[in-house]
């Protein structure tokens, strides 16, 4: 692949390999006490387990069930803001590594309490208090007492604390209502994203899972700027699929490794365009790729422009509401992975 | 060996401990307003970066540990830690005319005992807007960058170090060597 210019006029930042990937976290040693951690929280009692679908609710939902037996109950709550056929293509996943997950639809709930609201912070406190309250529902029923939840380290760093500043309220952390009739059981807390694939790969998950690209727990809605309805997540679920589809296509056919993270979002800016000899005035679709390790830091990727071409095509074509498309060439700091 | 992380509010003071462990050295992080006492027993110390301002923010028993440490107790500062020891120790730190975030391409003028081994121009990645405009005194300055002077300083004598850009992210070059090398003079 080419080697750019950057800023700064240097040669692209492409590492390989640091000692941090290379051995040094054991696997077997935190599988051990991460098991014997949730058993000493839980005891004889019940929890469930919020499932998202990514691999850190995927690796604590299986660690839960080694630690909890029949005890735990996995949900997946279907937000109305997920990617296409998520819930359909994680519980097959799941199953496969021998976890059985409940699908609860709550989409309707999570649009009504999302209308009119356009501040990011407010959208991801209200998503997570919506989350709660379909697990206590959930945990009711099941006489749990206590919730797991796959929170990582970012998670935590980022919702702030202490002289920490909040960076975003991550729905599971920051995003929690004051009060919640469960306790929380959090076996991830020190681990980043690399540390829990290499968890996940030990844990027998398959390949796809293991290293599925990290989603955002308030899904979509951080991905559409501004106030959320049915429509946009439907857009901006549409130019995600045309993303993914197309740089995982891109990286087989050896033309880019593929980025850590990769999908589209939704500016409400309209824009002028023409089509077939008639204006038009669409939204705006933002293309983001990015290299990292861990999430706390992040460049963008260096796609090769044909298959900015091929995306770029794609979404304006095969979407009628996406009128202009660019691609984000901001890294962390000074910006952050998602938009919201 | 102990070494003491202090939390003065940075989004990598986990990655340092992090960072820290990985290279087989188990840190023990805590808040800014720590008891000295607690500073005083440590093997080493590091200051993370953060939030606030040196000019702006209460440091608690920072400032005077910085000053009144033994010599041969470690301390390196990162950003705002390589602020605060610059401030607790007389130098001078002002907001810089430009702000630097994210890639930052560091030029090595004296690699001294924290930037041994390292290549004499590498990528850093930064985040802040104040700067060190003069070191205090006794201090080596290393390495600049475009729009900083002192990336990077240190005063192996009294085992103070200490570097504007952030070595424990994975995106800085050579990062854990500059910890390592750190380490080595515990």
């Amino acid at each position: 692949m080419s080697h750019p210019q950057s800023r700064m006029g240097t040669s692209m930042h492409m590492r390989t390999s640091t000692r941090s990937e290379q051995m040094p976290f054991n696997t077997e040693k935190f599988i051990g006490s991460a098991v014997a951690a949730i058993k000493g929280s839980v005891g004889d009692g019940r929890a469930i387990i919020a499932v998202s679908g990514g691999v850190d609710s995927s690796v604590a939902a299986t660690l839960a069930s080694r630690a909890l037996g029949k005890n735990i109950r996995c949900v997946f709550v279907d937000t109305g803001l997920m990617r296409k056929d998520e819930g359909k293509l994680v519980k097959a996943m799941l199953s496969r590594a021998g976890v059985k997950l409940d699908v609860v639809d709550a989409s309707a709930d999570f649009f009504s309490a999302l209308k009119g609201v356009d501040e990011p912070e407010r959208k991801r406190k209200i998503i997570g208090e919506r989350f709660i309250r379909v697990f206590e529902k959930e945990a009711a029923q099941f006489g749990a007492k206590f919730l797991v939840q796959g929170t990582i380290a970012p998670d935590w760093i980022e919702s702030g604390g202490g002289s920490r500043d909040t960076i975003k309220s991550h729905h599971n952390v920051g995003g929690l209502p004051e009060k919640m009739g469960m306790k929380l059981v959090e076996p991830l807390r020190d681990l980043y994203k690399h540390e829990v694939r290499i968890t996940a790969r030990a844990l027998g998950l398959p390949p796809e899972m293991s290293e599925r690209q990290p989603f955002p727990g308030p899904g979509l809605a951080v991905r559409i700027v501004g106030e959320i309805t049915p429509e946009k997540a439907a857009i901006v679920r549409a130019a995600c699929a045309v993303v993914e589809e197309e740089l995982e296509a891109a990286a087989k056919e050896g033309k880019l490794e593929l980025p850590w993270q990769y999908f589209a979002a939704l500016l409400p800016t309209k824009t002028v365009g023409v089509r077939g000899d008639e204006r038009s005035y669409q939204y705006t679709i933002v293309v983001r790729a990015v290299r990292s390790l861990d999430g706390m830091t992040a460049n963008f990727s260096h796609i090769p422009p044909e298959v900015l071409q091929k995306i770029s095509t794609r979404i304006t074509n095969e979407i009628r509401e996406a009128g202009r498309v660019l691609y984000d060439i901001t890294n962390k700091p000074p910006s952050t992975v998602e938009l919201e | 060996m102990a070494i003491l992380i202090v939390d003065m509010g940075s989004q990598y003071t986990h990655v340092i401990w992090r960072t820290c462990r990985d290279l087989g050295h188990d840190g023990k992080i805590v808040p800014k307003a720590v008891a000295r006492a607690e500073l005083d027993a440590a093997d080493a110390v590091i200051l993370s970066g953060g939030p606030s301002s040196v000019t702006k923010d209460n440091f608690h028993f920072l400032p005077g540990f910085i000053r009144e440490k033994p010599d041969e107790k470690a301390l390196l500062g990162i950003c705002l830690g390589h602020q605060l020891i610059t401030q607790s120790l007389g130098g001078v730190v002002v907001k810089g005319k430009n702000a630097e975030y994210g890639i930052s391409k560091i030029e090595v003028d004296a690699p001294g005992v924290l930037l041994e081994g390292v290549p004499a121009s590498f990528n850093a990645w930064v985040s802040h807007f104040d700067e060190v405009a003069k070191m205090p005194e006794g201090f080596a300055s290393l390495a600049h960058s475009e729009t900083c002077a002192h990336e990077a300083m240190e005063m192996p004598s009294r085992k103070l170090f200490s570097v504007q850009f952030h070595p424990e992210v994975w995106h800085t070059e050579n990062g854990e060597r500059i910890l390592e090398n750190f380490i080595k003079r515990i």
